[in-house]
């Protein structure tokens, strides 16, 4: 009777069918220890499944679980901070970018000279090399004109003398 | 964000420091303030106050060769706000090496340059401003003589080779 008891019990589990006081009804004729050897199979899944039961959680499992979670915490924060860093890199390309600017300013020739030379243009004092009469300052300036003109005149006068010899050279060619 | 408005600032800054210093120094200030001290050297120099008052002689008062030349010079003179000049007749050809060598070829752009087989060296130097001439520089050296010149103003340079070739016109 207990065969087919049992068999009949193990149908109805294994179909999803039994409620819990069979399933409980099942698990105590499985554990007595004249089982049947067609059950024995059973019997140990089902000691199996009851010693699954038994796991519990022990005393310090909450306190590992917290650690744990706290240390992905703290890992989570330098993401946060990395951000940060790269703020300061786009500060620093910008600090550098206008600081290669001054630089490149301030070594070039054309600026330095002339912030050093204001200084020395109020060394020189230009009045005491002034001619006393206008005439006078008038023939120096037709004098320093001429010396313009000559040099300008003489200047361009090579030059077309050198550009009418290249147009001879170039009828030559043509 | 303020860090770089600042620094945006500093260089607008630096950059209208060079405009303003640009202004009024001529090169002999900025690289011949030596020479100008130098004994060697004769120096002179003709201030805007004297050009206005050149531009007021008389003309028949002046000692003249032709009229030409006169009215040439003083038509030249209108446009000059300073002409200094050094001369020395002391080792010309090496004042003449050594001045060019200071020239700073980025502010001074060579215009013109002579040499002729005495061995005489003649070159001209603009310093050019928004396509106004504010400087210009003739740098001469012969046997007997080294030549420094600087005219300041607004200069024409149109103006300035008609004015030459009326000039030589004797």
């Amino acid at each position: 009777m207990k065969q087919t008891q049992i068999q009949s019990l193990l149908d109805k589990y294994f179909a999803g069918e039994s409620s819990l006081q069979e399933e409980a009804q099942l698990r105590q004729l499985l554990q007595e220890e004249n089982v049947p050897e067609a059950f024995k199979t059973y019997q140990n899944l089902f000691k199996f499944l009851d010693q699954e039961l038994e796991i519990g959680l022990d005393g310090d499992f909450e306190t590992r679980i917290m650690r744990e979670i706290e240390q992905q915490h703290v890992e989570a924060q330098p993401k946060i901070r990395r951000l940060q860093v790269s703020w300061i890199l786009r500060i620093a390309a910008v600090f550098a970018l206008v600081t290669a600017g001054l630089w490149w300013m301030l070594t070039s020739n054309s600026i330095e000279k002339p912030i050093v030379a204001e200084a020395e243009t109020k060394v020189i004092d230009w009045s005491k090399y002034e001619p006393k009469t206008p005439e006078e300052a008038y023939q120096i300036t037709r004098k320093a004109f001429h010396r313009v003109a000559n040099g300008l005149n003489e200047g361009t006068e090579i030059a077309s003398e050198g550009l009418g010899k290249m147009e001879e050279m170039g009828k030559v060619f043509n | 964000m303020k860090i770089k408005h600042f620094f945006t600032l500093a260089i607008l800054a630096m950059a209208t420091l060079q405009g303003m210093a640009q202004t009024s120094a001529s090169a002999i200030d900025k690289y011949f303030s030596s020479y100008v001290e130098d004994k060697r050297f004769n120096v002179v120099y003709i201030s805007p106050k004297l050009f206005q008052m050149i531009g007021k002689i008389d003309t028949k008062v002046l000692d003249m060769e032709n009229d030409a030349e006169a009215k040439a010079v003083l038509e030249m003179a209108k446009d000059l706000q300073g002409l200094r000049i050094l001369t020395t007749d002391e080792t010309p050809e090496a004042f003449y090496k050594e001045a060019k060598a200071k020239i700073n070829t980025k502010e001074y752009e060579v215009l013109l340059t002579v040499r002729d087989k005495d061995g005489d060296n003649v070159e001209f130097l603009i310093k050019e401003t928004n396509n106004v001439i504010s400087e210009l520089l003739l740098l001469s050296s012969g046997k007997d003589e080294f030549v420094l010149l600087s005219f300041m103003g607004s200069l024409d340079l149109n103006k300035i080779t008609r004015l030459a070739k009326e000039i030589e016109k004797k």
